[in-house]
């Protein structure tokens, strides 16, 4: 501020009891006022003029009393409530269908890749069986004529076994063609193990002698009469000799 | 705005709202309808108001309304009762009833700056908002208001 004059003076004293004023300047209105004494009575006046508020509280208490409003608990509002119900609603439909979802991905099988592809290479409908390195067998391919019930046509099948290489247990299927009329001829499911001959009606067509071709009684039962064991013998052979060096 | 906001801001203000309206118009049954229809205006707008900020809207409301209600009963304060007032406060020499009643000496603006200035404590920025007016304006009315009331008493110690 501008020095303190007579002319400022009251803006000096009405900044002091505003508290406007710092300490220096403090310093200076009193030292001012110590040696201009006549404005004393001012100085005093002017504090006087801040006024203190009067207790009105018992005025204010009937006032207070008409302005109070009616505090109503939150779940009196309509809309405030049907909001919140329909938003729990939802709520508990999303919770539902995560939890839903989550446990259908935990119920799936973990299958390794190697399994899933080995399924792949099975054919439901198909009466084969392949494995990605299976070892293929074929047993026996022979021309077997239907002799039973007067049948007369050759009918050709090839039976071919495939056999798992992992497991070299009994052949697992036997791919056929026309086996089912086969099957039902013969009535006797053909395996590995068995030997499949050519009956005895059938051998001149398939270019065959055999000592009972000739004979004119008919088989019924093909398998029984066809099947004949050979017989071997064991011979030492002719170049054999105890003597000689070479054995 | 809630109910229960709204109650704490009428038990916390009314005294004051009451005081300052009492103080700017000197008449109690029209400070009590003065005060509280500044409440019923706070209700009212109570979706528009920040609840930080009600006890200032509250003033400046009260502020508005004495005004008004000022204009209304101009006609009636005359200088007669100025002149009665005087008498009174010579007859009772006690130093907060003469500076009290010196208020009326004072004008809408400058009353309403002392009031909101030694009853509430607000700071000049404060009262500008209030009273929608700048510092520096607040500063003049309050220096001038002070004055006069200084030039009273000073007036009134020579006559006792």
């Amino acid at each position: 501020m501008s020095l303190i004059t007579k002319e400022n003076i009251e803006i000096w004293m009405f900044n002091y009891h505003e508290e406007l004023l710092t300490a220096f300047e403090k310093e200076q209105l009193l030292r001012f006022l110590i040696e201009n004494p006549e404005y004393n009575e001012d100085f005093v006046l002017w504090a006087n003029t801040h006024i203190t508020p009067p207790n009105a509280q018992s005025v204010t208490a009937d006032i207070t009393k008409n302005l109070l409003q009616k505090e109503t608990p939150a779940f009196m509002f309509p809309t405030k409530t049907i909001a919140s119900f329909t938003g729990g609603i939802c709520f508990a439909f999303v919770c539902m269908y995560i939890a839903r979802s989550i446990s259908s991905n935990t119920e799936k099988p973990i299958v390794p890749n190697r399994i899933q592809e080995s399924r792949k290479d099975v054919k439901s409908d198909s009466a084969s069986y392949t494995d990605k390195t299976p070892e293929r067998i074929l047993l026996q391919t022979k021309t077997i004529a239907a002799t039973n019930k007067g049948m007369t046509e050759y009918k050709e099948i090839e039976i071919s076994q495939i056999q798992d290489t992992a497991s070299n247990s009994t052949p697992t299927t036997l791919k056929t063609t026309q086996s089912d009329l086969i099957f039902q001829e013969h009535n006797t499911p053909i395996k590995a193990s068995d030997s499949i001959s050519i009956s005895k009606d059938n051998t001149e067509q398939a270019g065959l002698n055999t000592s009972e071709a000739n004979t004119n009684v008919p088989k019924t039962n093909t398998k029984s009469s066809s099947k004949k064991k050979k017989k071997f013998s064991l011979k030492p052979a002719k170049a054999f000799n105890v003597e000689n060096p070479n054995f | 705005m809630q109910a229960s906001t709204y109650n704490h801001i009428v038990k916390a203000n009314t005294e004051s709202i009451y005081r300052f309206v009492l103080k700017m118009i000197s008449d109690s049954d029209g400070a009590k309808d003065l005060t509280q229809d500044a409440f019923i205006k706070l209700w009212e707008e109570r979706n528009h108001v920040n609840e930080l900020k009600a006890k200032a809207w509250l003033f400046t409301t009260a502020y508005r309304l004495s005004l008004a209600y000022l204009k209304n009963k101009k006609r009636f304060l005359s200088e007669e009762l100025i002149q009665d007032i005087e008498v009174t406060m010579n007859e009772t020499p006690d130093i907060n009833g003469i500076i009290s009643q010196s208020l009326l000496l004072l004008s809408e603006m400058q009353k309403s700056v002392l009031l909101l200035k030694d009853y509430e404590g607000y700071q000049y920025n404060e009262i500008a908002d209030i009273l929608d007016i700048s510092d520096d304006s607040v500063k003049v009315h309050l220096f001038r208001a002070r004055k006069k009331i200084k030039e009273h008493l000073k007036d009134l110690r020579l006559v006792i």
